[in-house]
């Protein structure tokens, strides 16, 4: 089957993106209240029962799904930004200036996210944003890298020469040509960036340096599940399941959209 | 990776594991020799250091206390005195004059006798020396003089009469040390209890192994091991696959169910001065008003709330006073019943009618994050907006307990008979109440025990009239050991687990 990956992705991540949008003008339940008896199992009207303090599941599960996203996706973007034109610049440059930049891309690669995250909770205090900083820095490097790797092998090609030999200035080539030569690459980084911030939130908000108490993700509420797992798994399942099928989402997005861009892959496929 | 390669990956993990094996048996142990039978007990709070007189933090009394190092007067698991290093001891009539006699068979673990004047090194350190924590220095505000008459008989004498003195002797700030070992206290306990500090592996445990030489009734096991856990779901699953042969404190109730089996486990619930507490700082001008910490206090229903963050173990206490301190009130339980309506109508009262905004900012302790979810959500009933604020403890004990950078807080206060604690302005409460204050150094100075015990009873009363906090329960000492194991106390009267009777059948 041609594209499966890229429908399986796309239908999954249509699915989490449809629930944040929904979450956003209806809820069943008030996510931070508590509305009913704690420890309910899955049922009418909480639909996948309630935590340990009688909030109910499914509002909790809908609301952190825009706050995955935004954090996936604000993340990235925010890296990105900053990532793709240090890349491009190291890529195009044929000086030591260029070799300076990704080396500094890769001691940057040396702090994980989560050490970062410790030291922003330390300085300011855990929340949303500072656990979307953390991840957004230490994805940059991944970014330097490709759009790099990326723009050395455009800066290759006849065409790039071509410009460069009649005089276009450095900048508009970079803006005409390494650009969008290298965008399917970047955004098959990006897709898979996302899956992979939201599970880096998921384990900083496990370990209390993500958002807040009234601001549920599914990273905090397998946090608050982990006290019951002996009496009640069920409240572990279900943000556990969206963590798991957000990330495959985007991933399998990513697989998919490589295959689909890059055409020497695809024939090999 | 090729198959070469991996064969020999496999091969040196092989050896490894060998190696490993090899470590694990016993070459020293002679067959027939019994093995020595050492107790694993499940705990959460690591000390920050070994020396409590210089050491704040509960994590170093819990573990030394009455097991390393012993006081003249013990406090039982009823919340009594008890004799320990004094056999007996008398209080002059007018209540100013202390005469302990000192136990003649009571030495150090070093073999050096428990003297009188070993006593009055001991004290007079704790008094002089800067290092020390005000929690021990403290003790010793109403004392004058300490003097050995003789060899076995040590005097005390007050400047003012102090009812509450004698019980601070069975804390931290009683404790005898070894003279000879004064200067190494931060590595080497130099004590005289049943047991004697092995060693400590940091983030992981701490050993103790039983005093050979110890002058009273020791315990029957060879050695007890502490084993700090972070995480109390790993703890509770250590005990359950027999890795731990006790958890000193129970910090899931809902995980009691895990040690239903009573072929395998005993489970004991007890009384502790673990006050958890919804603190106001009383600096903020909402908080400042009688009315707005009168409406929290109606808005909150504890009862619900220990039902959720505690499975409704522990007790409901209304004040700054355990359901076992002698002038408990059981009537201050209810002085705020559950009512929004009239929480409502006080915020009106304050001027709040259109609503409140309060940080609540808490750590990330067992009965943190839980009772604050409960109570943003009662608070959020009577129109009060609540931000909860998560800290690691350390980052807590800087910027609420040491910087007071906060509106609300939720702490559990263990030390015990700190009630006091209000009457200082400088604690992180901002709690200026000079009545209160006098009202308590009154009811300590008062001519007789009874009048003492009136005049803490009327002090308690004062604080939940004044709602200067909301007291959301008293945490319970919920003890999980295997059948084997005897001994573990069931209150946690004083800061220790005193494991001097403990025994096993194994």
């Amino acid at each position: 089957m041609k594209h499966s990956s890229l429908a399986v992705g796309g239908l999954l991540i249509g699915l989490i993106v449809a629930t944040a949008v929904v979450g956003l003008f209806w809820m069943p339940f008030d996510p931070n209240a508590l509305v009913g008896p704690r420890l309910q199992a899955p049922g009418w009207p909480h639909v996948l029962g309630t935590d340990a303090f009688g909030g109910d599941i499914a509002s909790r599960i809908i609301d952190g799904a825009k706050r995955c996203l935004l954090i996936g996706v604000v993340s990235v973007l925010g890296a990105g930004v900053v990532g793709i034109p240090v890349g491009v610049v190291a890529g195009m440059s044929r000086s030591w200036f260029g070799d300076v930049l990704a080396r500094a891309a890769d001691i940057l690669y040396g702090f994980p996210a989560l050490l970062l995250a410790i030291l922003f909770a330390a300085a300011l205090g855990g929340s949303t944003w500072t656990a979307m900083a953390a991840i957004a820095i230490a994805t940059v490097p991944a970014f330097v890298r490709i759009a790099r790797a990326a723009t050395m092998q455009v800066m290759g090609l006849g065409f790039v020469e071509a410009a460069q030999l009649s005089g276009t200035p450095t900048f508009q080539v970079a803006l005409r040509h390494v650009l969008p030569n290298i965008a399917p690459v970047l955004g098959v980084q990006a897709s898979v960036s996302v899956g992979l911030a939201i599970l880096a939130e998921a384990g900083l908000s496990y370990l209390g340096l993500g958002s807040g108490q009234d601001e549920p993700t599914w990273g905090r509420m397998l946090r608050e599940a982990q006290d019951q797992l002996f009496n009640a798994p069920l409240i572990a399942l279900w943000p556990g399941l969206a963590i798991a099928l957000a990330t495959l989402g985007f991933n399998l997005l990513g697989d998919g959209l490589r295959d689909f861009l890059d055409p020497r892959l695809r024939e090999i496929a | 990776m090729n198959p070469r390669r991996r064969i020999a990956a496999l091969t040196s993990l092989l050896v490894v594991l060998a190696m490993a094996l090899v470590a694990c048996t016993r070459p020293d142990q002679l067959p027939g020799e019994p093995e020595p039978v050492v107790l694993n007990i499940g705990a959460t709070l690591e000390p920050t250091g070994l020396d409590p007189s210089t050491v704040s933090g509960a994590g170093t009394s819990y573990v030394l206390l009455y097991n390393v190092y012993e006081t003249l007067v013990k406090l039982d698991e009823d919340n009594q005195l008890r004799p320990l290093l004094a056999s007996e001891w008398t209080v002059s009539p007018d209540n100013l004059t202390y005469t302990f006699q000192i136990d003649p068979n009571a030495h150090f673990a070093s073999g050096t006798p428990v003297t009188a004047d070993a006593v009055v090194t001991s004290f007079e350190r704790a008094m002089t020396d800067d290092s020390i924590t005000s929690l021990v220095s403290g003790g010793f505000d109403p004392v004058e003089s300490v003097e050995a008459q003789d060899d076995d008989t040590l005097v005390v004498t007050l400047d003012r009469v102090s009812h509450g003195w004698l019980y601070q002797m069975s804390g931290p700030a009683g404790i005898v040390y070894d003279p000879d070992g004064l200067e190494t206290l931060d590595t080497q306990p130099a004590g005289s209890g049943p047991y004697l500090f092995d060693s400590w592996d940091t983030g992981s445990s701490i050993t103790l192994a039983t005093n050979p030489d110890y002058w009273g009734t020791g315990p029957r096991v060879d050695g007890v091991v502490f084993r700090y856990y972070a995480d109390a779901n790993a703890m509770n699953t250590a005990m359950v696959s027999g890795q731990l042969d006790a958890i000193s404190n129970l910090t899931i109730p809902d995980a009691l169910q895990l040690f239903e089996d009573e072929s395998r486990f005993k489970v004991t619930e007890g009384l502790t001065h673990g006050e958890v507490v919804l603190g106001f700082n009383h600096e903020n001008e909402a908080l400042s008003v009688l009315e707005v910490r009168q409406a929290i206090n109606h808005a909150i229903n504890r009862k619900q709330l220990l039902a959720t963050v505690w499975g409704s173990k522990g007790e409901l206490i209304g004040s700054m006073v355990p359901t076992f301190d002698p002038w408990f009130d059981g009537s201050l339980v209810d002085h705020y019943d559950y009512d929004p309506e009239q929480a409502r109508e006080l915020l009106a009262e304050a001027g709040y009618a259109s609503g409140l905004s309060l940080r609540l900012r808490i750590p990330t302790l067992p009965y943190g994050p839980s009772s604050a979810r409960v109570i943003t959500d009662q608070l959020a009933a009577v129109g009060i907006t609540v931000q909860v604020e998560e800290l690691q403890f350390s980052a807590w004990l800087e910027q609420v307990f040491t910087n007071k950078d906060y509106d609300m807080t939720i702490v559990a206060h263990v030390e015990p008979r700190d009630i006091g604690q209000f009457a200082n302005p400088d604690y992180y409460w901002n709690y200026d109440n000079p009545e209160l204050a006098e009202a308590i150094a009154d009811a300590d100075a008062a001519p007789t025990e009874e009048e003492w015990i009136d005049g803490m009873r009327t002090a308690a009363r004062m604080l939940t009239e004044d709602a200067a906090a909301d007291w959301l329960f008293l945490m319970p000492n919920i003890v999980v050991t295997t059948t084997e194991v005897s001994g573990i106390p069931v209150n946690a009267a004083s800061l220790a687990i005193d494991l001097t009777a403990v025994a096993t059948s194994r």
